[in-house]
């Protein structure tokens, strides 16, 4: 594991940043939260959150990087990912650089020393020349940084490192996969949507790495300033060392050699500690035998004079512009390394790649049904209700009376005590058949006797009822041995010659118990005139009979019409009120 | 992957229709649990697994409800064989019996079960199928919890269940399945925690992993929520005005497609947080979104050859050089070969500042060679800002107090109409500080500065972050 983070690691980094959203649109989030733990867990144990690591971000963002790319590495053999392809082309843009600044700065001394042997080398034409534009452009450098400094540039103004992320991201594309990128995500809204938040992440992040990315740059041109004084520099000294070149100089102006002198000297200050005058730079007299006037010609210099100038040539040179350059060359790798040193990990991007890695993967979602043996093999009991899709039937709510009777039979017979109660209410009456009520045994004492012989009334026509208490469970043939069952309901249900009503709570749901006992009444009731279950809601204030849920009661009339007993009717008691 | 049978399996019994697939689907924020207002929904088990890291720590059984419980009582009255065999027993006496199917499938899984988990609705009064259903569960002896999930607000027998279950169960807990919140859900889950002390480090596990989960979430939601911002606050388009074009028409053009840009980019960060909270099946609309309608900045640019008026001068002055090469000043890029450079600084500077005059209209070959162009955006005021965000944080806390138990979906314009009066952290109750986050974040934006803007961004993020936290784990729940 690496101890900094280096530009090619951050290019990869993005590179699969990048990436991972086209997975993640593709394929989900959830794919990606796997394979991150998962490299989480491989490199930390079974309980990563036990190890000192798992808190340092950037430990884990390496972590991440080179699982990445070892990944990478085995499913595309030999494709170059961004980082390889920025080192490899940076050391090439580095020679470049080199042989380009060697070779411009040799040329151009060369040219500007071309010395025929008539007319000596101007020293200012070639100092000019040299090292003016230089100075120029040295000042604006500085400048440039300084106020980079004091005021943030805008956003537009950085144009270039965004560039720069463009190209690369272009060139690992290319060389990379075009083959599984290019086969692209599909575009739906959602995609493009959240891409779009994503291209001003995407921006983001080239703006954020983007100022390391260009650092490189700037030591690039530091170097290829370098190389071009060093290539000017040993041009000066192979042609002062080889052949014989004098220098002079001349103006049309005005300027005496006591001026330039002191131009010069001013100039040789920072090297006269250790090069005095006469070797560091000429002397008066120097200078003053160096001056070409036009008319004169050149017989009358003599050589000594001529030739004192070449050291303070270089001196300038090295002095104002390869020291400086080394120095910004320098400054610009401290920068950078600083820069990379403080290397951001805390933007949404990186902390999702941490999340994924540090949050432990829960999944508490169900499994497809799974069956315990042993027990699947028998029909299901509420297949009948099933069968006829019982939601989109429920799902019609309200249905009006008339309209459900022609579909549920439970409905059809549960109308007929009904019309008998609205028209011929006397006949009942005449017929001194009391009805009965089958209340379950365990809310027998909780209904009070005037609720039921007020139903009685709207039922029969008569307030004279009987009320029997039951217990649903038991079936009739259980009990019909027992000692109580001459006075239990069951017994009731079978001698009894009038009307029978079983009162159902319809809240509770129709369980198969509940059903068969019903089923086995209604045939020994049978003889008479069937029961008649009676659907009532759940107690409310101090009245115990209700109205049953609409939805609720609808269950229950379809679960008693699946039976297809003649002899079970219902009644939902919502119809009386 | 440990076997099978080591794992602690707790089954969840019940009536029918008490709702237990529904507990245990807002338990694990499952939405595709099956769960009907029909009785007998559930035939057969469904596992529900706790997962760790690819390790089961335990895991839930939904079952059938009983249909049988007081025969099945009788029998196991009746039993007179050995007490650990009592469910196997069962098994065999009942298999193949239809009208046992639901009772066997539903015991089966007790026999190797670590606890029962019985539910039952408190709303309702309790009967002695219930006492019965009690009873059979005693008789397996395994620790049981019961959980009062009420399906209405009555309460009148809430008291009657509870002492009741107190003779039968270890513990006793309420969990509402439609209205559960995040701390409920762990709530129950702690209390699983006691039931059986070997359980505690797995699911001490598990519920802190659900707890940084959540948090996690929350985070992801404000940064879903502050990148949606930064997009619809700084939508910007350009459009190059022809000749005889009117900049109104196409301005109103430009606001009508920003505008819909705004909807379907709140849309998307909305569907993104739904799916972070695990909703598969509820969609979510927040109505009025005609209140993210807002304007546009817009101005119009006149520009020669590509380069505006700003970009002229700067070309004269560096010849041209920088701005093709697209490297900045600020990093020397000058420096390279330009020695010749400055002897163009002057003249073409001078033209520059009269270019618009002396360039306007300038055709080769019929082809105007400058143009104007229309830009619109950024939104024109940072209103637009604290609409959104209140948006967001109600959708947030209808999402987050959705159970995935809860099936009436039809419902759901009101609980929405709910929460838009009572979400309690609105951006009109902030502070002043957290005001001027949303603003700083506005100027950023239509300043268009980078820097300034992530940093906005992640503290704007940060306090939303605590903001959600906040709301999701101590918000009082809704009625
Ligand atoms: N209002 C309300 N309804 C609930 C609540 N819990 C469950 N329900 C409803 O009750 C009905 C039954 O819920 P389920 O979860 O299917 O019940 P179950 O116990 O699994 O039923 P079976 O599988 O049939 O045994 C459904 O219509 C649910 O929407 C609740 O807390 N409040
Ligand atoms: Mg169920």
């Amino acid at each position: 594991m690496f101890s900094r983070w280096k530009i090619e690691d951050i290019l990869d980094l993005d590179f699969f940043i990048e990436r991972d959203r086209e997975t993640a649109a593709r394929e989900g989030e959830s794919a990606l939260k796997k394979r991150d733990r998962e490299i989480c867990i491989k490199a930390l144990g079974d309980r990563p959150e036990h190890d000192p690591r798992h808190s340092d971000a950037h430990f884990l963002l390496r972590l991440w990087l080179f699982a990445m790319r070892r990944g990478w590495q085995e499913t595309h053999p030999g494709a170059m990912l961004p980082g390889a392809v920025w080192i490899e082309t940076f050391s090439l843009l580095e020679w470049l650089a080199a042989f380009a600044g060697l070779f411009s700065g040799a040329a151009l001394a060369f040219s500007l020393l071309a010395y025929s042997g008539t007319r000596p080398v101007n020293v200012l034409l070639l100092t000019g020349i040299l090292l003016i534009p230089q100075l120029l452009i040295l000042a604006c450098t500085l400048a440039a940084m300084l106020f980079r400094r004091s005021c943030r540039m805008p956003a537009a103004l950085s144009a270039a490192t965004r560039l720069c992320m463009r190209l690369f991201r272009f060139i690992a594309r290319r060389l990379a996969d075009s083959s599984d990128l290019a086969n692209g995500v599909e575009d739906s809204f959602d995609t493009a949507a959240a891409n779009s938040s994503y291209s001003g992440m995407a921006s983001r992040l080239a703006g954020i790495h983007g100022k390391i990315i260009i650092l490189p740059f700037f030591i690039l041109i530091q170097l290829y300033g370098i190389c071009f004084n060093i290539g000017a520099l040993a041009a000066i000294i192979l042609k002062v060392t080889v052949t014989d070149v004098a220098f002079g100089w001349e103006s049309t102006l005005r300027i005496g050699p006591e001026m330039l002198y002191g131009i010069v000297k001013a100039v040789a200050a920072p090297w006269a500690w250790f090069m005095p005058e006469g070797i560091g730079m000429p002397g008066l007299e120097q200078i003053a035998g160096s001056r070409m006037v036009l008319k004169e010609g050149m017989h009358d210099l003599a050589t000594a004079n001529l030739v004192s100038w070449w050291p303070f040539i270089c001196m300038c040179l090295l002095f104002y512009a390869l020291i400086p350059r080394i120095v910004l060359f320098i400054s610009g790798k401290i920068m950078l390394a600083r820069k990379l040193r403080d290397f951001d990990h805390n933007i949404p991007e990186f902390r999702k790649i941490i999340d994924r890695m540090t949050l432990p993967d829960v999944k508490t979602a169900g499994r497809e049904p799974s069956c315990h043996p042993g027990t699947m093999s028998a029909a299901s009991p509420g297949e009948p209700l099933r069968n006829k899709d019982s939601r989109t039937s429920l799902s019609h709510e309200n249905s009006p009376e008339g309209e459900a009777a022609t579909t549920s039979p439970a409905e059809h017979l549960s109308s007929a005590p009904l019309e008998m109660d609205a028209n011929e209410p006397a006949r009942h009456a005449s017929d001194k058949a009391e009805a009965t009520f089958l209340v379950p045994e365990e809310i027998m004492d909780s209904v009070p006797e005037e609720e039921l012989s007020r139903l009685a009334a709207r039922l029969t026509g008569s307030e004279f009822f009987k009320s029997r208490p039951f217990e649903p469970g038991e079936l009739p043939e259980e009990k019909e041995t027992g000692r109580g069952a001459a006075d239990s309901g069951i017994a009731c249900g079978r001698q009894h010659q009038g009307q029978v009503f079983i009162l159902q709570e319809a809240w509770q749901p129709p369980i198969e118990e509940d059903l068969l006992f019903l089923e086995k009444f209604a045939n020994l009731a049978q003889k008479t005139s069937g029961i008649t279950v009676i659907l009532v809601g759940k107690p409310s204030g101090n009245r115990f009979i209700t109205s049953p849920d609409e939805q609720q009661a609808e269950v229950w009339e379809l679960r008693l019409a699946a039976l297809g007993n003649e002899g079970i009717k219902t009644l939902r008691l919502e119809s009386f009120q | 992957m440990k076997k099978n049978f080591d794992i602690p399996e707790f089954v969840v019994a019940g009536h029918p229709n008490e709702g237990k697939s529904s507990v245990l689907s807002t338990l694990s924020e499952d939405d595709s649990v099956r769960i009907s207002p029909v009785p007998g929904e559930t035939k057969s088990c469904r596992t529900f697994p706790l997962i760790l890291d690819n390790r089961e720590i335990m895991r839930f059984v939904d079952t059938p409800g009983f249909q049988n419980p007081r025969a099945t009582l009788k029998w196991m009255r009746e039993y007179r064989g050995d007490d650990r065999m009592l469910i196997p027993a069962f098994l065999e006496a009942h298999r193949g019996n239809p009208r046992f199917r639901d009772d066997c499938e539903l015991l089966a899984p007790m026999a190797g079960a670590s606890g029962i988990i019985f539910v039952v609705d408190g709303s309702r009064p309790m009967r002695n199928v219930d006492r019965a259903e009690m009873e059979i569960l005693r008789l397996t002896g395994k620790p049981r919890m019961a959980v009062l999930n009420c399906k209405d607000t009555e309460t009148a027998w809430l008291s009657e269940w509870q002492s009741e279950f107190r003779k039968h169960f270890n513990i006793i807990r309420v969990f509402n399945s439609c209205r559960a919140t995040f701390a409920e859900r762990i709530r129950l889950l702690e209390s699983i925690k006691s039931i059986d002390q070997e359980l505690e480090p797995g699911l001490s596990a598990v519920i802190s992993a659900l707890d940084m989960d959540w948090s996690a979430r929350n985070r992801r939601t404000a940064e879903l929520v502050v990148f949606m911002l930064t997009d619809i606050a700084g939508w910007k388009a350009e459009v190059r005005l022809r000749d005889g074009q009117q900049a109104d028409k196409i301005r109103e053009k430009l606001v009508a497609r920003y505008r819909s840009f705004a909807r379907k980019r709140e849309k998307a960060a909305f569907d993104q947080i739904r799916r972070l909270f695990r909703h598969r099946r509820l969609d979510l609309k927040l109505p009025g979104q005609e209140a993210i309608d807002h304007d546009l900045f817009s101005r119009k640019t006149w520009e020669f050859l590509g380069l505006s008026r700003k970009q002229l001068i700067m070309a004269g002055f560096a010849g041209g050089a920088a701005i093709g090469a697209g490297i900045d000043l600020g990093h020397g890029g000058l420096s390279m070969g330009l020695f010749g450079a400055a002897g163009g600084i002057l003249g073409a500077a001078g033209a520059a500042f009269r270019a618009k005059s002396l360039l306007e209209g300038r055709k080769i070959m019929g082809v105007r060679l400058d143009r104007e162009t229309l830009h619109a955006g950024p939104a024109a005021s940072p209103q637009l800002l604290f609409v959104l965000v209140d948006r967001a944080i109600i959708f947030y806390n209808c999402v987050t107090n959705w159970a995935h138990g809860r099936r009436d979906y039809e419902n759901m314009e009101e609980a929405v109409e709910f929460f838009k009066k009572h979400t309690s952290c609105l951006t009109s109750t902030w502070s002043q500080r957290q005001r001027d986050e949303l603003h700083r974040l506005y100027r950023a934006i239509s300043e268009d500065n980078v820097e300034e803007l992530q940093k906005t961004q992640a503290r704007l993020a940060e306090s939303l972050t605590a903001l959600l936290e906040n709301l999701s784990r101590h918000d009082a729940r809704p009625v």
